[in-house]
């Protein structure tokens, strides 16, 4: 079994191979990111913790390469593992300011700044309006 | 301990109750509305956090059994393709709802005489059309006069703001020839009577931290405050009473510690929309109502409709910046609403244009589409799928049928233990015809705008939004609950004033009018308070 500083490095590792670093577009890895830490362990525990343990320690230590090929394994004897993870792990990962400035959004929450947008072009009404009265009379 | 008696009791204060309490409230009257939830603070709504996403789908969902919060009750949908959407709070449902704020057509109140199908409304278009422009100025809808696909009418703000979305799809509906308008949209795109101007934010439907969104709360409810309006909060009523001839006398009601509460009226108003107001009126039966109270017809629960919903996406090749602008309100279509016998259903459908997808929820549907990979491909297929989605949804006429009902489950009960209801529905032939064509159009604008693959979902299962026909309004007292003015048949004291008392549901949101059905019927009891009995 191993201890628990060795669990957070394994999950941390799980989370980077689910969501890798992607350097080119400046998006962070999930594990990197700190997000094992806010993940509902009470509630993921069941589900997960088997097949932490069955990934073994030096699992964190892998390539990338080698990593995904264990989880893809993984997934077939513990079909549950892969999505219970994503399910928490997206809604975590996609709301942090690095990762929406990353994706060429502001990092923060969309209030109270809101957002601009661009003036409306009303003159691509000229075909409705052209067709004339659309209502039956009743 | 009864409290002291009132002239007027109105029961739910959502977009119904609140606009009822205004009007009355130039009357001399005593009137007292008692709402089981709360006052809201937008202050605390998902959109001011990073998580705003997660939000809506627990504490903010649109589903009373996935929130579950105190002030709601469950609803046994299980059986329904279609399930519950709701709130409960000053403001009811309008503190969730888009705000998408469209009218009725004139022809919508003649279905029978026009199509043959459904039933005629016993009013029409032009009576209610002075409470549509009240509820209009009242509420601060925003849009665009000249609309083709309505009689002239006039509309308080300028429209909201179209963006790449809108500007994209419009090009896509002038390309086929199609009818499009910018939506009526109860949102205040100018700082509008004590409301701050709309700045996009996007998630209007987990609540408008900005108060630009015109729910209930925010309108009609600090104004009849003002005027003396009680508005007794956290108060969950269990049954309307009635006294020995048959008049409803008040009701018994729950406070927020669980106490039992009696409160007195002259006149009572129930405002619990179509399945809360249905529930309320069959947990009302009595000796002399054993069937429910106003149910001598049978027809309580009866007719539900719902509005069939398809939500169809199309994947574009470009960003279209569809996280700015509000959720549901962008531009609509209705070049396929009126009836053409020739398309093989009767009666008709609206476009209604959405914003894109936010990034959670692209992740998600990705997931669960099968579109998105975790590991090393994850970011280039992520960067396909975040924000190049446009897409619509449907809006489809739903037919009253009486199979189609709200009936008290048998077992379920609320937080203080009254019966709560369970839905029985199913979709007709005629609705599954037209969201088939529905989607086959739908598919066709978004190719013609530029989408290079599209999806659907028909129907939507969460769309259970729009409640209407439960106690549906009429002249003949055996085959209606409520009078041309929702006056109850049986019960002359006791009026309706919710999407209960829709007799056909044309195929737009009904909120604009829900609220101006209450207007009218407020003005019906005004100016007949000395013969209000007869
Ligand atoms: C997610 C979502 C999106 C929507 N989008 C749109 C849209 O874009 N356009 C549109 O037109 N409509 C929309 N709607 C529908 C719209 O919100 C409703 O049509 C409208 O709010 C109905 O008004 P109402 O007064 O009949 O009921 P509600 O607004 O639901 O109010 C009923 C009130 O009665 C209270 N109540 C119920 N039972 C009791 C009881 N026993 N005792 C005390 N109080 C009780 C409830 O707590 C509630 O506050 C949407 C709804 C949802 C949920």
């Amino acid at each position: 079994m191993p201890d628990q500083a060795e669990q957070e490095a394994l999950l941390e590792a799980v989370l980077d191979t689910l969501i890798p670093p992607c350097e080119e577009r400046g998006m962070p890895g999930a594990g990197a990111l700190g997000l094992a830490g806010e993940l509902p362990r009470d509630e993921l525990g069941p589900v997960i913790d088997p097949g932490l343990q069955a990934l073994g320690a030096d699992f964190a230590s892998s390539s990338l390469e080698a990593r995904q090929a264990r989880l893809e394994a993984l997934s077939g004897e513990q079909p549950a593992f892969v999505p219970a993870l994503l399910f928490h792990l997206y809604r975590c990962y996609y709301a942090q300011p690095a990762v929406l400035e990353a994706l060429g959004m502001p990092g923060r929450p969309p209030h109270p700044e809101g957002y601009a947008m661009e003036e409306n072009d009303l003159g691509l009404l000229a075909a409705v309006r052209a067709r004339g009265r659309q209502y039956r009379d009743a | 301990m009864p409290h002291d008696p009132v002239d007027v009791l109105i029961i739910g204060a959502g977009a119904a109750g609140a606009a009822m309490a205004w009007s009355l409230s130039d009357t001399r009257m005593r009137i007292l509305c008692l709402e089981q939830g709360d006052w809201m603070d937008p202050a605390r709504y998902p959109s001011t956090s990073l998580d705003w996403e997660s939000q809506g789908m627990g504490p903010m969902s649109l589903s009373p059994n996935t929130r579950g919060r105190v002030e709601d009750y469950p609803i046994n949908d299980g059986d329904s393709p279609i399930r519950i959407s709701n709130f409960n709070a000053v403001g009811g449902s309008t503190i969730l709802y888009a705000a998408h704020f469209p009218r009725l057509h004139p022809s919508d109140f003649r279905v029978k005489s026009l199509d043959g199908v459904g039933d005629d409304w016993p009013i029409d278009y032009p009576t209610l059309e002075p409470f549509y422009a009240d509820n209009d100025r009242m509420m601060g809808t925003a849009g665009l006069e000249g609309d083709p696909a309505y009689p002239p009418k006039k509309v308080p703000l300028p429209p909201v703001s179209l963006g790449k979305v809108g500007h994209t799809l419009a090009r896509g509906f002038d390309r086929l020839g199609w009818h499009w308008w910018p939506s009526d949209s109860a949102i205040a795109t100018r700082d509008y009577e004590g409301r701050a101007a709309c700045i996009n934010l996007g998630p209007c439907i987990t609540g408008c931290a900005q108060g630009a969104k015109a729910s209930t709360d925010l309108t009609y409810w600090p104004a009849a405050v003002r005027a003396g309006v009680e508005l007794r909060t956290r108060s969950r009523v269990r049954e309307i009473t009635v006294d020995e001839n048959g008049l409803a006398n008040g009701a018994l009601y729950y406070d927020a510690e669980g106490n039992l509460q009696e409160q007195r009226a002259e006149i009572v108003i129930v405002a619990c929309n179509g399945v809360g107001t249905p529930r309320l009126l069959l947990n009302s039966a009595s000796k002399q109502f054993p069937d429910g109270l106003a149910n001598r017809s049978g027809l309580v629960g009866r007719n539900l409709m719902f509005h069939p919903y398809a939500m169809v996406t199309g994947l574009f090749h470009e960003p279209l910046e569809g996280y700015k602008g509000p959720t549901g309100c962008c531009l609509m279509s209705q070049e396929f609403y009126e009836t053409d016998p020739a398309r093989g259903f009767s009666r008709g459908y609206s476009f209604e244009i959405l914003r894109g997808r936010g990034t959670v929820a692209t992740a998600l549907t990705g997931m669960s589409s099968g579109a998105l990979p975790w590991g090393a491909d994850h970011h280039d297929a992520y960067e396909k799928l975040f924000d190049r989605t446009a897409g619509m949804v449907i809006i489809c006429e739903d037919l009253p049928e009486e199979c189609n009902r709200v009936v008290i489950d048998p077992e379920l009960l609320d937080s203080d233990g009254i019966p709560c209801p369970r839905i029985e529905y199913r979709l007709s032939d005629n609705s599954l015809a037209m969201l088939d064509h529905a989607v086959a159009r739908g598919r066709e604008v978004l190719e013609a705008s530029g989408a290079h693959s599209t999806t659907a979902i028909s129907p939507l299962p969460p769309a259970g939004w729009h409640l209407m026909g439960t106690a549906r309004m009429g002249r003949d007292p055996e085959r209606s609950v409520v009078n041309e003015w929702g006056r109850c048949h049986d019960v002359k004291n006791l009026f309706i004033v919710d999407g209960s008392i829709f007799v056909t549901s044309g195929a737009v949101n009904p909120t604009n009018t829900i609220q101006a059905l209450s207007l009218y019927v407020a003005d019906q009891i005004k100016q007949r308070l000395d013969r209000l009995f007869d």
